[in-house]
């Protein structure tokens, strides 16, 4: 068995070795379409499954969450003392840490600036297995005293790229949120916290909080404050159904204690096999599926065009395998044969395309702002190895069996090769695939790039220009106490407003097109029977929250299409007021006039609010988000929105201001880290950089698919130029011109187009409908994307027939006679 | 010219035929095209015997069916009609795979193009029959050394068909039928592509096989190499004639 392999294979390089030009154009574009599924599968494992780095035996870590005990909701936040019950469970915990994400003003060397961080119990990096670079983690002691222990591990790449990388940074200090931290460890190498996240910086022990989040009220005490994630190290002997049962009994004692916060919730542990948690399955999982059909289509594509090219290879070798199988060779052994040359192209593919795998990966790995561990490991080696084997079989298999079967005693015969119906029909066949495939990958392409440019030049509703500059800070962070951040607030308005060219000036605690949103549901008032009213909970509104100056709507000129805008007798004690967008009226009261409706929200006892006025609807939250209610209330009565922007509107282009604006921040806190200094034509561009990049992922494989949808398009009418030499010869002798005979070619290469079209035109549509469920903005019914897309297929499909059917015209009738 | 030395012995059948049985018995074999035009026939009532150790010459003008007759005893046709035994088996009643199964046994075959493999060198072409039949590797090179040394073709043994004359690739062809002791070599114009003397010299190789035991069937045109055989078949239209 080995010997024969071995002959097959000594046969199969030699065989590779007499078409060099065959066999590159093979593992090309084999190697496109391996290299394509690799690198997805690269990106999918460093999503899905590995570890996160810097976690050990994490098969044994679980994430603790509190979910609705009457199912859906999705994985909620742990109030601290919930954590401090579930650590108590020691029989199915040999620990549990418990951590949460927060922006922190930093300065270190040079200029503060706002950085991502976690806060952290002390137990957190031991709970993990976290080994530390330099010095240590946290001691239990310091997690122990509110605000005693002011100590930070630092993230290895924030200190290598802060600090150099400098050794000496232990027990040195820097400046969190206005306060001194000392540095007392490195926390080894690629760590990133346990779960995907953008690049921390630093961590800091839970007892810290109120330096870590100054406007905190009750964050190590309140059970009404969620604001924790939780990770258990569960017991060696302990299975996910007893560690959930004992959460479960947890819960069930927290929620008869306090029911007004814990009602109807329950908890579970979930299994933490990789840096997803459990709610981001939601948002990845459309992405992956869409970049999973892409890649396979390629891979399929590609395998079509290659068992073309061999289908028409097989034509040569018809005589060799008809005189092998006379001499006693069984067609399995031919197969055999066919397949080892087969298996040899695709792994040299393999090796291809696992280069274009580790280069793909770097390139949108770059893209991502979250870092992802994309080195090729075991798993990757298996698959590429796995995706050659499924390669080989996809596009040996049918030319194999095809070169096998037929008249061997007609194909020893004749040494002139006719056409073979049978060999041009499975041909056409693949043609009529590639095309069809090709366009639902086009049609994709042209979709999303249709939706991109809807998104780019819609009507947001407000003036997203370059005449608005965004720069956004943190008062709260910074430890300002409601006075003095207001006092802050309206100096700062005023130096803005005097400078020169500036029209109007405002502040927000939501940028618009911003990434960051808050979202809650409102209490409708309505009135009683007796009398009384109550605040009636609205699921079906759900609404944006913004907390806004006056001059707000006129800085972003944003229309108020009624009532009035926030003043100045709106301040703390005055009756609270709020300003509603005009679909919110209409799904709150529909045609009655909102206007000195009240409502709360949050809470059907919360502070009550009454509307003043109505905004146009405006897509502050980005062009491709969910058309939402929005709500804005006053900030002078609402202090604890301390995470502001600042709105600067000027005649011409605002980007000039940056720079006086930031001076004038640096003089009136120097302290103070400044975020997001752009024009709101920035913040569009930004926003929608996802869709660019996806866009342009699917253009690119559109463009591929296309590529090698003509090339086998050419191909094939290129062989059958070659196959019907003789046929040419006769019909021109017989009086053909060269307009007929190159219509001749033209019309079988364009009829096998449009069979393709027609197949992939309806696949493309069905695929459509799909992805506009999952995409906002995917239009199905997108005729214009769909046409130019169609368009375009046909006419590169009509130059790819036209060219091999130009050459048939110049054939020498009498050259083509004599060759017979 | 071949190196070919006249007093060694050549491979002869290994195992002696059932006496008295013939080694090809054909009953009203027939082999026939449907046609838009209605039913075309190639091969009509083809009865005869040929006994082992024969040497016939199959003859006929361009057309009669010759050449479709050698691929049907040689198996590799399989739409035909009527009986055709091998050595009493009756291979009208067997499947495609059981009558390869008995031509890899029994049956080899020289062309008139030669049809030698032109990616594998002398030696290659000579192994491949024996790989195709599960040869062990050393059992093989010993064969394949030994074919090489008897037909005068060790110093060619690494060259490519296309290296070689045309009488010298009819030799290694020959060689190649011969190689797995076949019972019954059939030879499909083997000398059409050659000159008289290379012709000569290939049909005295088939009369020297043929005394050592193997049965030969040959198609030809030329009355020269029909000499050679013991017995002529003449076929006309797809008949037999004289039948």
């Amino acid at each position: 068995m080995m010997e024969t392999l071995f002959k097959d294979l000594h046969y199969a390089v030699r065989q590779i070795a007499k078409n060099p030009a065959i066999a590159a154009l093979v593992v090309g574009t084999l190697a496109i379409g391996i290299g394509a599924n690799t690198a997805l599968f690269t990106m999918a494992d460093a999503i899905f499954t590995r570890p996160m780095p810097g976690l050990r035996q994490s098969e044994r870590l679980v994430w603790v969450t509190p979910v609705s005990a009457a199912g859906g909701g999705g994985q909620r936040s742990l109030a601290y003392p919930d954590f401090q019950d579930y650590r108590g469970l020691r029989t199915v915990f040999e620990d549990v840490a418990a951590f949460s994400r927060l922006r922190l003003a930093v300065r270190a060397q040079g200029e503060p600036e706002q950085v991502l961080g976690q806060i952290v119990s002390a137990n957190f990096f031991n709970v993990l297995g976290t080994r530390m670079a330099l010095g240590r983690g946290f001691l239990p002691q310091e997690d122990s005293t509110l605000d005693a222990h002011p100590v930070t591990v630092l993230a290895h790449r924030f200190w290598q790229e802060r600090f150099g990388g400098d050794s000496a940074i232990l027990g040195t200090q820097i400046v969190v949120n206005g306060s001194p931290f000392t540095v007392v460890g490195v926390a080894e190498e690629r760590f990133n916290g346990p779960s995907h996240s953008e690049p921390l910086a630093l961590w800091v022990p839970m007892s810290m909080v109120n330096r870590a989040w100054p406007l905190n009220t009750g964050a190590l005490t309140s059970r009404g404050t969620w604001w924790l994630e939780s990770i258990g190290r569960l017991r060696a002997d302990v299975s996910i159904a007893a560690a959930n049962a004992g959460v479960a009994t947890i819960a069930a004692r927290i929620a008869q204690a306090d029911t007004a916060s814990h009602a109807g919730i329950t908890a579970r542990v979930r299994e933490m096999r990789s840096g997803l948690r459990p709610n981001d399955m939601n948002d990845i999982v459309p992405v992956a599926t869409l970049a999973t059909i892409v890649t396979v289509l390629v891979l399929l594509i590609a395998c079509a065009n290659v068992s073309n090219v061999l289908l028409s290879q097989a034509v040569g070798r018809r005589r060799e395998i008809a005189v092998r199988l006379s001499i006693g060779a069984s067609r399995q052994r031919i197969v055999r044969q066919l397949l080892t040359e087969s298996a040899v192209l695709a792994l040299a593919a393999t090796a291809l395309g696992t280069l274009i795998a580790v280069w793909a990966t770097e390139l949108v790995s770059a893209q991502i702002p979250v870092p992802l561990g994309t080195s090729p490991d075991q798993r990757v080696l298996l698959f590429t190895l796995a995706a050659a084997a499924v390669t080989t079989l996809l596009f040996g298999l049918v030319p194999a069996f095809h070169a096998t079967r037929g008249d061997v005693a007609h194909a020893l015969k004749s040494a002139a090769v006719g056409r073979d119906t049978r060999r041009s029909r499975l041909q056409s066949g693949f043609v009529v695939a590639q095309v069809a495939l090709s366009l639902v990958l086009l049609c994709t392409a042209g979709l999303f790039l249709s939706s991109l440019r809807e998104a780019t030049q819609v009507n947001v509703g407000f003036d997203a220009s370059r005449r608005v500059l965004a720069m956004s800070f943190d008062l709260g962070m910074q430890g300002y106490t409601p006075q003095r951040a207001d006092a802050f607030v309206r100096a700062l308005g005023e130096r803005a407003r005097s400078l020169p060219g500036v029209e109007r000036v405002a502040f927000t605690n939501v940028v618009p097109l911003g990434e960051r949103n808050i979202i809650t549901l409102p209490f409708i008032e309505h009135a009683r029977a007796d009398g009384g009213a109550r605040f009636e909970e609205r699921r079906d509104i759900e609404t944006y929250l913004h907390t806004v100056t006056p001059g707000y709507f006129a800085t972003l000129d944003l229309q108020l299409l009624g009532g009035r805008d926030f003043n100045a007798n709106d301040v703390p004690g005055a009756q609270r007021v709020a300003i509603v967008s005009d679909q919110f009226a209409r799904a709150a009261w529909g045609k009655s006039n909102p206007i000195g409706q009240r409502l709360t929200v949050g809470q059907e006892d919360g502070q009550v609010v009454t509307v003043v006025g109505v905004a146009r609807d405006a897509m502050l939250a980005g062009p491709n988000e969910r058309a939402r209610s929005t709500l804005y209330f006053a900030q002078s009565q609402n202090p604890g929105a301390s995470d502001l922007t600042l709105l600067v509107r000027v005649r011409g282009d605002a980007a000039p201001l940056a720079a006086p604006l930031r001076e004038i921040f640096k003089t009136m806190d120097a302290s103070m880290p400044i975020t997001g200094v752009q024009t709101l034509a920035q913040y569009r561009w930004d926003r929608l950089s996802e869709d660019r990049l996806g866009s342009g992922m699917l253009s690119i494989f559109g463009a591929i698919a296309l590529l090698l949808a003509t090339v086998g398009v050419y191909a094939v009418i290129a062989f059958s130029v070659a196959q019907r030499t003789r046929e040419i010869g006769v019909r021109v002798a017989l009086g053909a011109v060269q307009r007929q005979v190159v219509g001749l070619f033209v019309r079988e290469g364009m009829r096998l187009t449009t069979y393709g079209l027609v197949i992939g035109l309806a696949l493309a549509v069905a695929l459509a409908k799909l992805l506009s469920a999952i995409f906002m903005g995917v239009s199905p019914t997108d005729v214009a994307a769909l046409g130019i897309v169609s368009g375009l297929l046909l006419s590169v499909s009509l130059v790819a027939c036209w060219l091999p059917a130009r050459r048939a015209a110049r054939v020498d009738p009498m050259q083509a006679l004599r060759a017979e | 010219m071949f190196g070919f030395t006249k007093s060694s012995t050549l491979n002869a059948p290994s195992v002696a035929p059932p006496p008295g049985v013939p080694i090809v018995s054909l009953r009203d074999l027939e082999k026939v095209f449907e046609t838009p035009a209605g039913k075309m026939y190639v091969l009509r009532r083809i009865t005869f015997d040929i006994t082992p150790g024969e040497f016939v010459s199959i003859m006929g003008p361009s057309g009669a069916g010759k050449s479709t007759l050698l691929a049907i005893l040689g198996m590799l046709d399989h739409h035909w009609n009527g009986e055709y035994w091998f050595f009493g088996e009756p291979v009208h009643r067997m499947n495609a795979k059981q009558r390869v199964a008995l031509n890899k046994q029994h049956i080899g075959f020289v062309f008139q193009q030669y049809h030698l493999i032109d990616d594998l060198t002398v030696s290659e072409n000579l192994d491949i029959p024996l790989s195709y039949r599960n040869v062990k590797k050393s059992e093989r090179e010993s064969i394949v050394a030994d074919a090489l040394d008897r037909f005068g073709m060790v110093a060619k043994k690494d060259l490519f068909p296309r290296q070689l004359s045309g009488g010298q690739q009819q030799l290694v062809a020959v060689a190649r039928a011969m190689i797995a002791k076949p019972r019954l070599i059939l030879a499909d114009e083997p000398t059409g592509n050659l000159h008289s003397s290379q012709a000569r010299e290939i049909m005295e190789l088939f009369t020297k096989l043929n005394q050592e035991g193997t049965t030969i069937i040959q198609v030809t045109h030329s009355e020269e190499n029909s000499r050679y055989g013991n017995r002529v078949i003449n076929l006309k239209d797809g008949w037999l004639e004289g039948a």
